[in-house]
């Protein structure tokens, strides 16, 4: 299968799952289907600028991601993150290539991606930082023509740290985005 | 009661190491403001009376609105009877004998530092003509179990009662307009979740957003019917607000960066949140219906905003924040009128998480040293702090503090 042919497949598939979410997708919080004030297309004005829209809508939650099955985490693959960044850098780019060639030979599994970041910065922001990091991942893998599908996203912030150290060695490995096997 | 004697000083060495891009005037405040000197007399009555008075002799001073003299010294004295669990409280001025205010305040008897309180509140609104704040609550996180918990206590450290069993990370606890609603972010389900409970009497977590991604950063809009959120359903994190009757979300911001903690002004009209999306974490505020993000903050490392449900004075900040000062982490004061930013805590630690009072005076924050971490409160009109309370050490690190409307 060819790449062009597997991105035309997850075009699809996320075509299906936005399809699926505006009649009652189940992890909904309420039971309000279709397109309406609460759905993706009311949005009421929004400007913001810079204005760059996001990409991929997230697929609906699947497994537990406390309970990791074997091997529990791809160790080799963890993605590491300059300090309060979550772009990719070139040097971690070549690990998210293994990564996605994994999953092409592994197409049903489920792979959710844990974000995280140092101790220095706030909670909260760092909650959403470390969404951003594995935000990132799963752009760049469905950049190569992985299925988004079967990757979820899950932020710790700085409450999961790597190694407990507190200099900028610790901090290093604790800027980073780790992959788990949540499901087939 | 006059207080006119705030003073300000720039800070000029200090300031530039962090905020040399800012324009705002960084000042510290050092000033004080004038306080009544008030003594609180025996109690007569049963067995609880003078624990009853004791309490409220620790609200008065904890309010900052009086000094605590001898009665020989006092302005103002404060007389009362205790019974089955009422408090019949008189206030009266230097040489009076018609009370200038008389209160009975009545409790079951199972808590008597309860009717303590509301003769505090009486005291600070009709003495002092400010609001009270004895008579809230304090939410945190607290780590002791082995998980990160929720407690909640008394404004001042009594009565403290862990609201969580999760066994993981519960976080972020903020109370919605009545002292009663907390709204909170949990990992129980495996996920980062957004629950409410409608009453911390009674706890009974609803989960209220589940979204695929992140939930997190709930806040209850002071009408009691929306939910500003953030959530990463759409592929990013981005601020929302969801109507709590219908679920149904209006998305507020559209980025490819971060954004983090929203709050609300006191009239509801407009959201404070963080957004890192011109390079690091800074301060926006946009209106809650949508529109426009309009940038706050320039310089630094800022987050964490809490808008005051109340303002005090022109002079104190009505927005307090933490941000990067240095190697550590500081709470600041932003008056959201003129942009002007203070620097509210000065000392060798990091100072994070500030939350206002509904006093709109003094805010609790979580101050870490070595790496340990405790609760202390600040006025924001003196710049004096003070732990909340020594004994809630037993409860493990306590952080993210929230404090009741």
């Amino acid at each position: 299968m060819n790449t062009r042919l597997l991105t035309r497949i997850s075009v699809l598939s996320l075509a299906v799952v936005l399809s699926a979410g505006m009649v009652g997708c189940k992890k909904k919080p309420h039971a309000t289907p279709g397109p309406g004030p609460g759905g993706l297309e009311g949005i009421g004005p929004v400007s913001v600028a810079p204005s760059i829209d996001t990409t991929g809508i997230m697929p609906p939650r699947s497994g537990d991601p406390t309970q990791r099955n074997q091997p529990p985490r791809l160790a080799t693959d963890t993605v590491y993150f300059a300090f309060d960044s979550s772009s990719i850098n070139p040097s971690e780019r070549p690990k998210l290539d293994d990564m996605a060639a994994y999953m092409r030979e592994n197409p049903n599994q489920i792979i959710t991606i844990e974000g995280h970041c140092d101790e220095r910065g706030t909670a909260e922001y760092n909650r959403s930082l470390g969404e951003r990091r594995a935000q990132a991942c799963r752009e760049y893998l469905a950049s190569t023509g992985v299925d988004g599908n079967k990757l979820q996203t899950i932020s710790y912030g700085k409450e999961k740290p790597a190694d407990f150290g507190h200099g900028e060695e610790a901090w290093a490995k604790n800027r980073r985005a780790e992959f788990i096997i949540t499901g087939q | 009661m006059k207080h006119r004697m705030w003073s300000a000083l720039v800070l000029c060495g200090m300031a530039g190491v962090v905020l040399a891009a800012t324009p705002a005037r960084i000042v510290i405040s050092k000033g004080a403001a004038p306080k009544i000197n008030i003594a609180v007399e025996s109690f007569g009555g049963d067995a609880n009376a003078q624990q009853v008075a004791a309490v409220l002799a620790s609200d008065l001073v904890r309010s900052d609105w009086f000094n605590y003299v001898a009665a020989a010294n006092a302005e103002v004295i404060v007389r009362g009877t205790v019974s089955g669990g009422t408090l019949n409280g008189a206030v009266f001025s230097r040489g009076g004998s018609t009370p200038v205010l008389q209160k009975v305040c009545t409790g079951d008897g199972s808590n008597p530092r309860g009717v303590a309180h509301q003769m505090a509140d009486e005291i600070v609104r009709n003495i002092a003509g400010k609001p009270g704040i004895a008579q809230t609550k304090i939410a945190c996180v607290a780590n002791g179990t082995g998980s990160k918990e929720i407690y909640v206590m008394d404004y001042d450290g009594a009565n403290v009662k862990r609201l969580s069993n999760d066994h993981t990370l519960t976080v972020r606890p903020r109370f919605g307009p009545n002292r009663r609603t907390l709204v909170y972010t949990s990992y129980r389900s495996g996920w980062p979740d957004v629950y409410i409970m409608a009453d911390i009497a009674a706890p009974a977590p609803r989960r209220v957003a589940y979204y695929p991604g992140l939930n997190t950063g709930g806040a209850i809009s002071p009408d009691g019917r929306r939910l500003a959120v953030i959530l990463s359903k759409d592929g990013n994190p981005e601020l929302y607000v969801m109507d709590l009757a219908s679920s149904g979300l209006t998305r507020l911001s559209r980025t490819r960066q971060a954004e983090a903690s929203p709050c609300w002004s006191p009239d509801g009209s407009q959201i404070c949140f963080v957004s890192d999306r011109a390079g690091q974490p800074q301060l926006y505020m946009v209106p809650a219906s949508g529109g426009e993000a309009r940038r706050v903050t320039f310089g630094g490392y800022k987050t964490e905003p809490d808008w005051a449900s109340w303002s005090v004075s022109a002079e104190v900040p009505d927005i307090c924040f933490s941000a990067r000062a240095g190697r550590q982490f500081q709470v600041f004061g932003l008056k959201s009128r003129t942009g002007e930013e203070m620097l509210l805590t000065q000392d060798a630690a990091d100072n994070e998480d500030p939350c206002w009072a509904p006093d709109g005076r003094h805010i609790v924050y979580a101050r870490t040293v070595n790496h340990r971490s405790s609760l202390y409160i600040l006025d924001a009109f003196t710049g004096r702090t003070i732990e909340l309370n020594p004994n809630l050490r037993v409860l493990g690190d306590c952080t993210a503090p929230a404090w009741s409307r």
